[in-house]
């Protein structure tokens, strides 16, 4: 027990400083993805919802696309494909220089990815919950198209979007693992570092758990009162 | 057809609110075939008619909620800003125009409609504000008389959903009241209430056409048309089957549908 603590430790015999930071990264991974993953999981749901045929088609093979591809597969491909990408357009443009795509990037740009699909319908669901009656009698009593979205649909969309949205961010949390993947120094990939130099896997592992389970459990707490918040003036109370 | 100019003394000036052979279609359904309505400054209307005969999209008619697919709508001398008749669907030439022209027609829903997220001072309190751009502190006196008006002074600061129908519904009548619109259009506001808060609404309305509030009513309530109204039109199938003074239309209607239509509503 003793020689499990003093390899959590921190300081210099210890690995606890080195958790500590993969668990900084792995948050930093997290909320880095869910800013972009809601931008993007907005801007979907609105290709979802267009009049027009092409960005709705758009909007759907994308999704189609994330839903039917490994999550591990999806952050290599952006990773890689970003880093030729690039290249090419460098290459293109005549400028001679090797482009390293910085990995943190990467994983946020691949979970964001991931995130804005699920996110979209999310989006797309709570957009439709709003009562039609409630749009039309804001357009009856003369708001605009902007005002009727800003002052009646889009504060009624959170509440309904809050749960669903809790869940991803659930999804998202433990997804950052997968940035290990590609090298980045989060949670996990310092746990693995760890328990390799010192061949006490289980105690590194179940740390790593212990710590992916406060996270979640913080966020658990957080989203209750947001729902509580947003259920506000809802149903009788 | 020729251009009809946007004011025109040659316009139905007369009449407050001029509704010309309105025709309107939901692809295969013809739910409205030419119907005609006007109504003069203080004048309550009201639109009976069996379920379907067209009612509710007629009202939508005027504030725009429905397009028309033919026919105009003049309100006090001014045309609604319609893109002219050419066959294909007709569009809002002027949104800021219609914008201004919906902000004096309040409208009544039958299922209330108020913002869920607002509190009740709040709803009254948005568009004039929102829309009109009222300075807030005078706003929120006048919502709070227009509260105390409609008896609901106490539920300034509930939200929609801790009330009950007919409190909410008079909530969207101090709503709509809070706009000072020249027309009061009301769609069945007591249909989604239970029959024993009928009369609180009802009686709100009454009011409000003792004072002399030019409306326009879809309702069911036989009674209540029949005290209130100086005109009761009859709609059959989309059309107008008969309109007069509620004695006229009450004691005497001359077609069998609306003959028929009383006499079953009103047992
Ligand atoms: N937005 C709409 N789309 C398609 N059909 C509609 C729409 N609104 C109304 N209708 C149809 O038009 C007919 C007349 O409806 P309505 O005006 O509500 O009649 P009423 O108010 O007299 O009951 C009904 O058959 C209804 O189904």
């Amino acid at each position: 027990m003793t020689g499990a603590l003093g390899l959590l430790s921190f300081g210099d015999g210890g690995w606890g400083d080195e958790l500590l930071r993969g668990t900084l990264v792995t948050l930093q991974l997290a909320v880095c993805a869910l800013a972009l993953g809601l931008s993007l999981g907005l801007l979907l749901s609105a290709m979802k919802l267009s009049k027009h045929r092409l960005p709705r088609y758009i909007g759907d093979l994308y999704i189609a696309f994330i839903r039917a591809t490994p999550e591990f597969l999806i952050l290599l491909l952006f990773y890689f494909g970003i880093e030729r990408a690039v290249q090419a357009v460098l290459v293109a443009v005549g400028l001679d220089v090797a482009f390293e795509m910085p990995r943190f990037l990467a994983a946020v740009i691949g979970l964001a990815a991931i995130f804005s699909a699920y996110a979209a319908e999310v989006f797309r669901g709570a957009y439709m919950a709003v009562p039609n009656g409630q749009i039309e009698a804001a357009i009856a009593c003369g708001m605009s198209d902007w005002q009727t979205f800003n002052r009646v649909r889009l504060p009624q969309m959170w509440r309904f979007a809050i749960p669903g949205l809790g869940n991803l961010w659930m999804v998202l949390l433990k997804d950052t693992s997968l940035a290990a993947v590609i090298a980045v120094d989060d949670l996990l990939r310092q746990a693995k570092i760890g328990s390799e130099s010192t061949r006490a896997p289980l105690t590194f592992y179940l740390a790593a758990g212990a710590i992916y389970l406060v996270l979640t459990g913080v966020s658990d707490l957080a989203r209750n009162g947001l729902e509580r918040r947003a259920r506000r003036g809802m149903a009788g109370v | 057809m020729d251009e009809v100019p946007e004011r025109s003394s040659t316009g139905p000036i007369q009449s407050y609110l001029s509704v010309q052979n309105i025709y309107k279609r939901y692809a295969e359904l013809e739910v409205l075939k030419g119907v005609s309505l006007e109504a003069a400054q203080h004048e309550v209307v009201s639109l009976i008619g069996a379920s379907g005969s067209g009612k509710s999209t007629l009202l939508r008619c005027i504030n725009l909620l429905a397009i028309p697919d033919r026919g105009d709508i003049w309100i006090d001398g001014v045309r609604l800003p319609l893109s002219q008749d050419d066959g294909g669907p007709r569009r809002i030439r002027d949104q800021k125009a219609v914008r201004l022209m919906r902000a004096r027609l309040a409208m009544v829903f039958q299922s209330f409609n108020l913002w869920s997220h607002k509190t009740i001072i709040e709803n009254v309190m948005e568009a004039p504000i929102h829309v009109l751009n009222a300075p807030k502190a005078e706003t929120r006196d006048k919502a709070e008389a227009l509260l105390a008006r409609v008896g609901i002074a106490d539920k300034r600061n509930a939200y929609p959903a801790q009330l009950s129908g007919g409190q909410q519904q008079r909530a969207a009548i101090a709503r709509a009241l809070c706009m000072e619109p020249k027309i009061l259009l009301f769609d069945e506001p007591t249909s989604a209430l239970d029959p024993e808060l009928v009369g609180e609404v009802l009686k709100v309305m009454r009011d409000l056409a003792a004072e002399g509030r030019t409306m326009v009513v879809v309702s069911h309530e036989m009674s209540f048309v029949r005290e209130v109204s100086n005109k009761v039109i009859f709609l059959h199938q989309g059309g107008i089957a008969e309109q007069g003074t509620p004695a006229e239309l009450f004691r005497r209607p001359q077609t069998e549908a609306c003959q028929k239509f009383l006499s079953n509503i009103l047992q």
